[in-house]
């Protein structure tokens, strides 16, 4: 909310209206940019301690 | 009472100047009565300020649901892309600068901007709801009004006589007679209506109005 630009990594991305609009934690009004990464690199794994 | 063509014509010219994706949240009166006259493919999202983005068409008695209503009180839908939200949300996303647009009724105007549309103290108090926040942080402000009030006194003046909802807000004036930009060199007469007149729009209207560089266009 306080950013001025917000950029959304997204795992997987779906069709307009399948989102429940009670579920939704950001809105649209607060997002500036999507990018969509269907392939996580591997630095996105868990990390092994 | 505006004739409704007037009105029609009025609220077309409004709507012209609606950016397809934007963010926009339509106050009561005139303003929610641009939801017609903005094309479904616009993507236009519009924002109501009890906590909807993206909301739906108004149902009529029989398919509302009582559970869903704008910040008017109209009973409204969902859509692909509606999200519901908390007040605090909403009036975060109004008060980061978030709303491309909110366009707002007004009972004055005044030469530098300001808006009073809350109160006319001892005849009518509606309150102000949101608009102290729509109309100071919303990207553009633009107001829809009658250009006179009902005894035919102008509403746009030099300086607003009733008490103010926000100072130095609103960018364009929209009227049944005219389309007056607000900017820092004064007013300008950017277009008249086809049934009124440039003389007639500065007849009217209690402030300097500038004619603009251009032609004024009609609407």
């Amino acid at each position: 909310m306080a950013a001025q630009t917000t950029i959304v990594e997204l795992e997987g991305l779906v069709e307009l209206g399948r989102l429940n609009p009670n579920h939704i934690h950001t809105p649209a009004p607060f997002i500036d940019h999507v990018v969509v990464m269907p392939n996580v690199p591997e630095v996105y794994d868990v990390v092994k301690r | 009472m505006m004739l409704l063509s007037v009105k029609n014509n009025m609220l077309k010219r409004v709507a012209r100047d609606i950016a397809s994706y934007s963010v926009v949240n339509l106050g009561m009166g005139y303003p929610l009565e641009l939801l017609p006259h903005i094309p479904d493919d616009l993507g236009v999202m519009i924002h109501s300020e009890n906590g909807i983005s993206s909301v739906g068409p108004v149902l009529g008695p029989g398919h509302a649901d009582r559970n869903l209503i704008d910040a008017g009180g109209g009973y409204v839908s969902v859509m692909p892309g509606t999200a519901f939200f908390d007040s605090a949300t909403s009036f975060a996303m109004i008060r980061s600068g978030r709303l491309d647009m909110s366009v707002l009724g007004a009972f004055e105007v005044s030469e530098q901007g300001d808006l009073a549309n809350w109160s006319i103290p001892n005849k009518f108090t509606p309150g102000m709801g949101g608009a102290v926040e729509l109309a100071q942080k919303a990207k553009r402000v633009h107001v829809i009004m009658t250009h006179c009030d009902k005894h035919g006194n102008p509403k746009i003046k030099s300086k607003c006589e009733l008490p103010l909802t926000a100072a130095h807000c609103v960018d364009r004036i929209y009227t049944d007679l005219a389309v007056i930009d607000v900017t820092p060199e004064g007013l300008i007469l950017t277009a008249v209506a086809s049934h009124s007149s440039v003389f007639e729009v500065i007849t009217l209207t209690a402030a300097t109005l500038t004619l603009p560089k251009t032609e004024v266009e009609v609407f």
